[in-house]
């Protein structure tokens, strides 16, 4: 009896501290491990570990070893990051004190990285239905590439800032930027007449990457993505706190200032920016005294975001942003009227993942932009020319089941317009939406994508788009062939306009305008190797119903459905890292364009663009970096629409650009050349450039995780 | 007594034809007419120093210069049954100056009038074959302006060239246009700066 009671008092003994055990491990422990390079076995300093889901994030000390506190007896999902290396993402249940080293790959791109912008939805680049390219932020930042602009033409062959009134207007193989959906985290930018982008608002220190699709996205995303989508993600704050600055500053004093600061604590995280740009201008044609080629500006943007983690499985974002620009283009004796735009939006999103294979989105978007004529003998009256105002509603739901992977959602758009050139001062329109794809694995290396896309408008018309695509993968190879029908809906610009210009003709707009219709047959190849990414796409599509400005009275023209079109052509984009610290880069563009209704190449557009450049880092010592940029852009000879009586030509020609930086830690200073040889065209309509100026940027951040 | 009167008054007399013989400056004048309607002429009449409604155009002498736009027609030759007709004065010195150097219209000026122009508009659709309108204008004051191509449009900007005008009355005047925007940046609304001699004579002084 008394041995009994002695085993029981025993277990008992030893059943409390397992007791105790078990609750401690309920409660978080440091998870310790070294990072090392793969190929080398050096230690990799600065490389990132995070925790998914907890928005928990370090980074490796100087002798590669970090510690993050991760739950126990959980499932975690821990992804270990570096420039210049694949990532690795490890999936454990911790239980004990062990410490494990990541071996990390060297490589051009990340194989593994996760992208967003094919279905809205985080999926790795390899499973996207439509072709993706990553840009890194970073890369990028750490080139001296601090303007969103110059990134994006340096990416992208074919795409360049063009200058067709006093905003900035990104033009896509010289299409403009109808046919090339430009988004900031998903959401369409009000204000966006005739495809003016305002990237003022942001600056590369803001953003955490930019997503480029290659091909259609018409389904998900509706007008204007027939050539692809440009998707500029913006920072998320980690844990702890981070705060930044850079300075950037070049001839003509051009100058572009941003300053962020954020952070995670539990389930809260915060991050704040504010951006300014400013230049004096510059005028390359002094006979024509009135219109400079760059006219002085000065803008300035803050944005604000918020997210809570209201448990593992759904989170809520609110962010905002405003922002002012002011064009001193205006002439006392003459014109006495600066221009200037104002611009406000935010976005509450709220997302909830039920399980691995069921998440929702849902997000209300609102947008707002004023067009104001600053009159400078009034004592600076802004009185207003035009307001843009565009509400986003959208709901979205991404499943995985036997029959496939599902992406299916419904937007309600509400677009309000007020210009002084519309027939009547203000007009409306909605727009209700459905959309619906299905991605089926019918075996390990092929899957069928099919999709459809409804549109109704609030003018009585409807649209129903359908795509499909198949998707071979036979790693490291992916292709892809897509069919899809693209539209473009008639802005309410294109229905209501009334301008006259200058008594010399009226341009009207016309409500019966229906959409421009695509036909779009697209084949990529993708192939990703450690030291060597290459992809290319080649598409044919065929335009109808174009919308242009015909005659139909004297005097007077008029928005009609009349042209037709068909462009077809190659892109290519490659990258290449023959020795550890090299990397070149190839990007081209072939395009051929005819205008069916005249039977001519279509103005504006190039044949060919190139975009090159090779890159060098070099560690010298611990914590120091050197890196040398040297890039060109190239584009053929073209001949532009004109604009007036003469009709403007542009030979072929190169832009050279020189970068070197230097780099101690997380302060950096680059010095570089712009337009290396010096290369003007003062009636250029594409890329206008002064010719050559140095540029230096400053550039200081602080982490404390 | 009457000798100290008449002497008085041959004094008073005197002195009133000394002020006679001093000039006073003509005053300067400046406008800003209303031209942006597309359809309607806006007529302006320098003797009356204002817009003035006129009924029948053709058969009125009670306005000199019309505008419609940035297009101008002037009370004589196919417009209308009046004097009018315009010159060159000066095309080196503009604006305030060219009108403080122009101070006569000479007996060998020769004055334009009113015939018909061909005006040249331009067409987006097809910029290289320009729309083509037959006017009834004043010729010399087609190229009142340059055309400059903005960022932001076409904008007009006055040449400020000096114009000598005979008037529908045969009287002289000088004028430039200074400006076709208001202060809201609004076309259509010329600023005319002129200086109108109501006595008939040549000096514009």
């Amino acid at each position: 009896m008394a041995f009994t009671k002695k085993i029981k008092v025993l277990l008992l003994i030893i059943s409390l501290p397992m007791l105790f055990s078990v609750q401690l491990s309920f409660s978080q422990s440091n998870f310790k491990g070294k990072v090392i390079d793969a190929q080398t076995g050096e230690t990799i300093a600065g490389a990132k570990v995070q925790l998914k889901t907890y928005n928990r994030v370090t980074l490796t000390n100087d002798s590669g070893l970090f510690t993050i506190s991760i739950p126990s007896l959980e499932r975690v999902i821990l992804e270990i990051s570096m420039l210049g290396y694949n990532s690795i993402t490890d999936t454990f249940i911790f239980s004990s004190s062990h410490e494990k080293t990541y071996k990390l790959t060297p490589s051009v791109e990340d194989i593994d990285a996760v992208v967003i912008t094919a279905n809205r939805m985080m999926q790795p680049i390899k499973n996207t239905t439509v072709l993706t390219q990553l840009v890194p932020a970073e890369q990028q930042l750490r080139m001296g590439n601090y303007n969103i602009t110059s990134v994006l033409e340096r990416e992208i062959a074919g795409l360049e800032k063009a200058n067709f009134g006093y905003r900035p207007k990104l033009t896509y193989q010289g299409l403009g930027a109808r046919y090339m959906l430009f988004l900031v985290d998903g959401e369409r930018m009000a204000g966006e007449m005739d495809g003016d982008i305002d990237y003022y608002r942001l600056n590369m220190d803001n953003i955490d990457r930019i997503e480029i699709l290659r091909g259609p996205a018409s389904v998900i995303y509706g007008s204007n993505a027939i050539s692809g989508v440009i998707n500029l993600i913006t920072r998320k704050p980690q844990s702890g706190f981070e705060a930044g600055s850079s300075l950037r500053y070049s001839k003509y004093n051009e100058t572009n200032f941003n300053l962020y600061a954020g952070g995670a604590r539990n389930k809260i995280s915060y991050l704040s920016s504010i951006t300014t740009n400013h230049t004096d201008g510059y005028d390359l044609t002094p006979n024509e005294p009135y219109s400079k080629n760059q006219e002085k500006y000065s803008n300035y943007a803050f944005n604000q975001r918020f997210d809570y983690n209201f448990s593992k499985q759904t989170s809520l974002t609110i962010k905002g942003n405003i922002f002012y620009n002011r064009i001193y283009d205006g002439i006392v004796d003459v014109r006495a009227v600066d221009h200037g735009y104002a611009g406000q939006s935010s976005l509450v999103k709220i997302e909830h993942k039920q399980n691995d294979s069921a998440q929702m989105v849902f997000s209300y978007a609102i947008d707002r932009f004023v067009n104001y004529n600053i009159l400078i003998n009034r004592n600076d009256n802004h009185s207003k020319t035009a307001s843009d105002v565009l509400h986003t509603l959208r709901w979205m739901t991404d499943r995985v089941n036997s029959l496939g992977h599902w992406t299916g959602g419904s937007e309600f758009v509400y677009e309000n317009l007020f210009s002084e050139k519309l027939s009547i001062p203000y007009v409306h329109m909605y727009t209700l939406i459905a959309f619906l794809q299905n991605d089926y694995r019918i075996s390990k290396k092929i899957s069928v994508v099919s999709g459809s896309r409804a549109i109704y408008y609030s003018t009585g018309k409807y649209s129903i788009v359908p795509a499909l695509s198949i998707v071979l993968r036979f790693e490291p190879v992916i292709l892809r062939t897509s069919y899809g029908q693209g539209f473009r809906s008639p802005t309410l610009k294109e229905m209501y306009y009334q301008f006259d210009h200058q008594g010399m003709f009226y341009l009207i707009g016309n409500r019966n305008l229906e959409s421009e219709r695509s036909n779009y047959v697209s084949t990529s190849v993708e192939l990703r190797k450690n030291n060597f990414s290459f992809a290319a796409n080649a598409y044919y599509n065929q335009l109808t119903d174009m919308i242009y400005h015909t005659l139909v009275a004297e005097r007077t023209f008029q928005y009609i459905n009349i042209n037709k079109a068909r462009v077809m052509g190659v892109d290519w984009i490659s990258k290449w890292k023959p020795l550890r610290d090299l990397i070149f880069s190839l990007n081209m563009s072939y395009i051929n364009s005819i205008n069916l209704s005249t039977d001519s190449a279509m103005y504006n557009v190039a044949p060919f663009s190139a975009a090159g450049s090779i890159t060098y880092n070099l560690k010298i010592k611990k914590n120091w970096q050197i890196t040398l940029d040297l890039s060109d852009r190239y584009t053929a000879a073209r001949t532009y629409e004109p604009v007036g009586e003469i009709i403007y030509h542009d030979p072929a020609f190169h832009y050279w650009k020189f970068t070197s930086m230097l780099r101690y830690k997380t302060l950096s200073f680059t010095l570089g050349i712009d337009n290396l040889f010096n290369n003007v065209m003062p009636y250029s309509l594409g890329n206008i450039s002064p010719g050559r100026r140095m540029f230096i940027v400053l550039s200081y951040q602080i982490h404390k995780y | 007594m009457r000798n100290v009167l008449l002497i008085s008054a041959f004094t008073l007399a005197f002195f009133s034809c000394k002020k006679d013989d001093e000039k006073t400056p003509l005053a300067s004048h400046s406008i800003v007419v209303d031209a942006s309607s597309h359809t309607d002429w806006v007529y302006f009449s320098f003797e009356k120093d204002t817009v003035v409604s006129i009924s029948d155009p053709a058969n009125s002498n009670e306005w000199d210069i019309a505008f419609q736009r940035y297009m101008i027609k002037t009370n004589g030759g196919k417009n209308g049954k009046g004097q009018a007709g315009v010159a060159i004065a000066d095309t080196t010195h503009t604006g305030e100056e060219g009108m403080n150097v122009v101070i006569s219209v000479s007996d060998t000026v020769q004055f334009v009038t009113d015939d018909t122009v061909v005006v040249y508009g331009y067409n987006p659709a097809n910029p290289t074959k320009p729309t083509v309108t037959k006017y009834v204008l004043n010729p010399i004051l087609m190229n009142w302006y340059n055309r400059e191509n903005t960022p932001n449009g076409t904008m007009i900007v006055s040449r400020k060239w000096i114009y000598y005008f005979r008037t529908a009355k045969g009287k002289y005047a000088k004028f430039y246009i200074k400006n076709y925007y208001n202060d809201e940046g609004t076309s259509g609304y010329v600023t005319l700066v002129y200086k109108y001699q109501p006595d008939g004579s040549r000096s514009l002084e």
